[in-house]
């Protein structure tokens, strides 16, 4: 070094040496976490992966049958009694709420369609997937992208399913919904 | 790769420990690096200090307005926990203006290692050490400087000019050997 105003760039050189990125103990994020809980500042729920979602959804999908007690059938009952399919995917957007919240929001959700005459269906699903190969060989599967469950509803036509499908809580948590028409011959 | 903004709004949004793990592991290792160095290479206290700083940091989320960078907020959060802390056992600086005057023309070595440069840096006063940290290590203006620690721009120039000739002092003084490679 000089006694210069400025730094030289053999000065400028040493001093980028200590601008790199240092990882702390890897300790440190659980305890920080862990802080964060104690001072009630972060949700005591991990995220989709935990099973707070699926008490949710679980919560969500039985109000269904509460809500709507006697229209709803079993699949193997009432395939004929439904037209389209909300596939629910969830990724690393899903943030799921607080399980009461989540209920609230779903039960009115359902009453919503209810009171429009349309008859829903669903069913969470586990976010491991089997999938079968041509060979008939297994493979298990956890993807970024999965299925966290469906509902089945008998909607009037395409923009009625789009519509219910857009004022689902399922979007507001950062899932996304893929509207699928039944075949029917 | 999410933004540290939409980072930041997953998670004032879900509250979830998810996105706070993402945010904190976007934005930690560079604010360890600074709580290294303003502590002194003290593992502890820097640790401590983070975590503090996450834990103000994240009660003050929902209210932070993106009219700075979310770095240079928590950067400013970080130092107001560190000088907290150096408050409670201050470097002594009495003989600190004593021990660069005169030292105007002292030989320097040619070449330096960063270890010898953080060893010169962790030798200055809190003040001084805070100011060369924050503008030649974190690349922050005397403006930004100012700002954070709550000085006036001149103060920070002052402070970075005098702690620059401080370190060079403590280089020379040391003798250093020009590094071999």
């Amino acid at each position: 070094m000089n006694n210069q105003e400025q730094l030289t760039p053999a000065e400028k050189e040493v001093f980028e040496a200590l601008r790199q990125p240092v990882q702390p103990d890897i300790q440190l994020e659980d305890r920080v976490v862990n802080a964060l809980k104690e001072e009630g500042l972060i949700s005591t729920h991990s995220g989709w992966r935990q099973w707070t979602l699926r008490i949710a959804a679980s919560i969500a999908l039985l109000a269904v049958g509460i809500i709507i007690g006697k229209i709803t059938y079993s699949p193997m009952e009432t395939t004929s009694q439904f037209n389209y399919m909300l596939v629910l995917y969830e990724d690393s957007r899903f943030t799921p709420s607080d399980p009461e919240e989540m209920f609230t929001e779903y039960s009115k959700w359902m009453t919503g369609i209810q009171e429009q005459g349309v008859t829903i269906d669903g069913q969470e699903m586990k976010p491991t997937s089997l999938f079968l190969e041509p060979d008939g060989s297994q493979v298990t599967t956890e993807n970024e992208r999965r299925v966290g469950g469906y509902f089945v509803i008998n909607a009037t036509s395409l923009d009625q399913a789009i519509k219910i499908a857009k004022n689902s809580p399922h979007l507001k948590y950062g899932g996304s919904i893929e509207v699928k028409e039944f075949m029917i011959r | 790769m999410y933004s540290e903004k939409e980072l930041t709004d997953q998670f004032v949004k879900s509250g979830s420990e998810e996105a706070f793990r993402a945010l904190y592991r976007l934005k930690t290792p560079g604010l360890y690096r600074l709580a290294l160095h303003l502590c002194r290479q003290d593992q502890y206290l820097a640790e401590e200090a983070v975590q503090e700083m996450w834990i103000i940091g994240v009660r003050k989320l929902k209210d932070f307005q993106w009219r700075s960078t979310l770095q240079t907020w928590l950067t400013s959060i970080l130092i107001n926990v560190i000088r907290s802390q150096q408050r409670k056992h201050p470097k002594q600086q009495d003989d600190f203006e004593k021990s660069i005057q005169g030292k105007e023309n002292v030989e320097i070595p040619a070449v330096f290692t960063a270890y010898d440069l953080r060893e010169g840096i962790s030798r200055l006063p809190d003040g001084y050490q805070q100011v060369i940290i924050l503008h030649d290590i974190e690349g922050y203006t005397h403006k930004e400087i100012g700002e954070m620690l709550n000085i006036n721009e001149g103060t920070s120039k002052s402070q970075l000019f005098q702690a620059r000739k401080a370190v060079r002092t403590y280089l020379s003084e040391k003798h250093i050997k020009p590094h071999q490679s």
